[in-house]
């Protein structure tokens, strides 16, 4: 029993969203953000606070209460600090702290060549995390893309690391897998540099239009600019990459006759797709469930 | 410039909740995700599942109301919308599912072959627990909640949770015996 049990955890691991699919999830609901905003009134008075909004800054006294709550809270201050991107308060806790503890971890020269390109992929959210809300910043958008730079580069490096110890079989795997992830978030990434960002912020604001647009239309267009960038310079990777694939393949069929049974097939996606719903429901509270046959 | 600071305070806090609200999913998607597929049985209904509970998710955070547990509050959604699905009794065959591509089975090469007829294996038994056990059975050894978080997004005992996860085992157990016996 033990025995199937294990087998039905290490199917469990292996079931997850693919690269592509959860970025292009992601995407949609970035879209459905946008088309759905919270409700001025909520944030007014709000106690509902983003830990990681700067505001926590404009008093000493809060500032104070949340480097000795950081302290004592550690562990929990590491797990919130996950979520921020540049500018936010725990960013610099995410970047210094919580990814050299876990890329420690990383023993392995596949480990590390596999939290290398985790780290591209963490880099890439926070761009796109960053390019589509309102009130970002420029400079925060160009520091996280010079770390991207120095995160691929790294990553890749690591991948080359695989091959010179003679493992082609992983640095193939490694090689597509980071491909997979670069052709994702370039989707989501070209699609965020299409878009009219002032009639999204007008559409979050609109009561700011009429002031803050001329503001933020010099910003959107460098913004704009910056992720067009970005996203040829991920094409440049993936060019290059392919070249490496193709030449790891070449020297595996020379070692491995059965190169057809080792590759898995990877699912080839289109444009992210647009926000589905199951149909309209009506409006009620997450009350719990009854199966139609429900018994105990 | 003062009236646009204040906006600019408003923005950061819209942002700051939005910015958790994807922090979230980025945790959460794989095991939301996960978790619809094992009750399921169809990837593509999962991934509208998964996605339909992060959007429930946005509609409850933008009305301002706190959520204590998020990961319980999220399978809580996830279990909701499950039970929909049972409810329009679309239910896919395991055939169809893997006729389907995009069945991500792992990233190891050397463990593609032998593990395929496993995880088949593993899949086809899990088809035939029907629920609740089969609820209890992903929730408890897939999902990884203990008892007593279970129980709170069931909604019952803990103790009912027990037996289910017993008698899901044991269902289990009968049916791996059966097909080791079959083949």
């Amino acid at each position: 029993m033990s025995t199937i049990i294990n087998q039905l955890k290490r199917y469990a691991q292996h079931t997850r969203l693919s690269a592509e699919e959860k970025a292009a999830m992601r995407n949609a609901l970035i879209r459905h953000i946008a088309a759905h905003p919270a409700c001025a009134s909520v944030f007014q008075d709000r106690s509902i606070s983003s830990p990681f909004s700067l505001e926590v800054l404009r008093s000493k006294k809060s500032l104070s209460a949340l480097v000795i709550g950081g302290l004592l809270l550690g562990g929990s201050v590491s797990f919130a600090a996950e979520g921020a991107v540049p500018g936010d308060i725990f960013y610099p806790i995410k970047v210094r702290v919580n990814e050299p503890v876990r890329g420690a971890f990383a023993i392995t020269p596949r480990a590390k060549a596999d939290w290398g390109v985790r780290l591209v992929e963490r880099r890439l959210g926070e761009i796109e995390r960053i390019a589509s809300l309102p009130g970002r910043s420029l400079a925060a958008e160009q520091a996280t893309q010079r770390r991207l730079e120095e995160h691929t580069a790294e990553a890749r490096k690591r991948i080359a690391n695989l091959t010179a110890r003679g493992d082609n079989e992983r640095a193939q795997v490694a090689t597509e897998h980071f491909m997979e992830v670069l052709r994702a978030h370039e989707a989501v990434l070209e699609d965020l540099s299409e878009r009219a960002i002032p009639k999204n912020r007008g559409e979050l604001l609109p009561e700011d239009r009429s002031e803050d647009e001329g503001y933020f239309q010099n910003e959107h267009d460098d913004s704009a600019s910056a992720l067009q960038e970005t996203v040829r310079k991920i094409r440049n990777i993936r060019a290059n990459m392919e070249n490496d694939k193709k030449k790891l393949r070449r020297e595996g069929r020379n070692g491995d006759k059965n190169e057809n049974s080792i590759v898995p097939h990877l699912p080839v996606r289109g444009t992210a797709p647009a926000v589905r719903t199951l149909g309209e429901k009506e409006d009620r509270s997450e009350e719990i469930r009854t199966r139609p046959n429900t018994g105990r | 410039m003062r009236v646009y600071r204040l906006k600019v305070k408003k923005n950061m806090k819209k942002s700051g909740q939005e910015e958790q609200f994807l922090a979230w999913h980025d945790q959460f998607a794989d095991a939301i995700f996960r978790h619809c597929f094992f009750r399921l049985s169809d990837r593509e209904k999962a991934k509208d599942v998964a996605q339909e509970t992060f959007i429930r998710l946005w509609k409850y955070l933008a009305e301002g109301k706190e959520i204590v547990n998020m990961r319980a509050f999220l399978y809580r959604i996830a279990n909701n919308l499950v039970i929909d699905e049972y409810r329009k009794k679309e239910m896919f065959s395991l055939d169809q599912m893997q006729e389907e591509t995009g069945f991500d089975i792992s990233f190891d090469p050397k463990r593609a072959i032998e593990s395929r007829d496993e995880f088949e294996r593993a899949q086809m038994l899990i088809d035939q627990i029907p629920d609740p056990y089969r609820e209890a059975l992903v929730m408890r050894h897939i999902d990884g909640l203990s008892v007593k978080e279970i129980a709170r997004i069931v909604g019952v005992s803990e103790n009912v949770i027990s037996v289910r996860i017993h008698r899901a085992m044991e269902k289990l157990k009968t049916l791996a015996q059966n097909y080791e016996h079959n083949h």
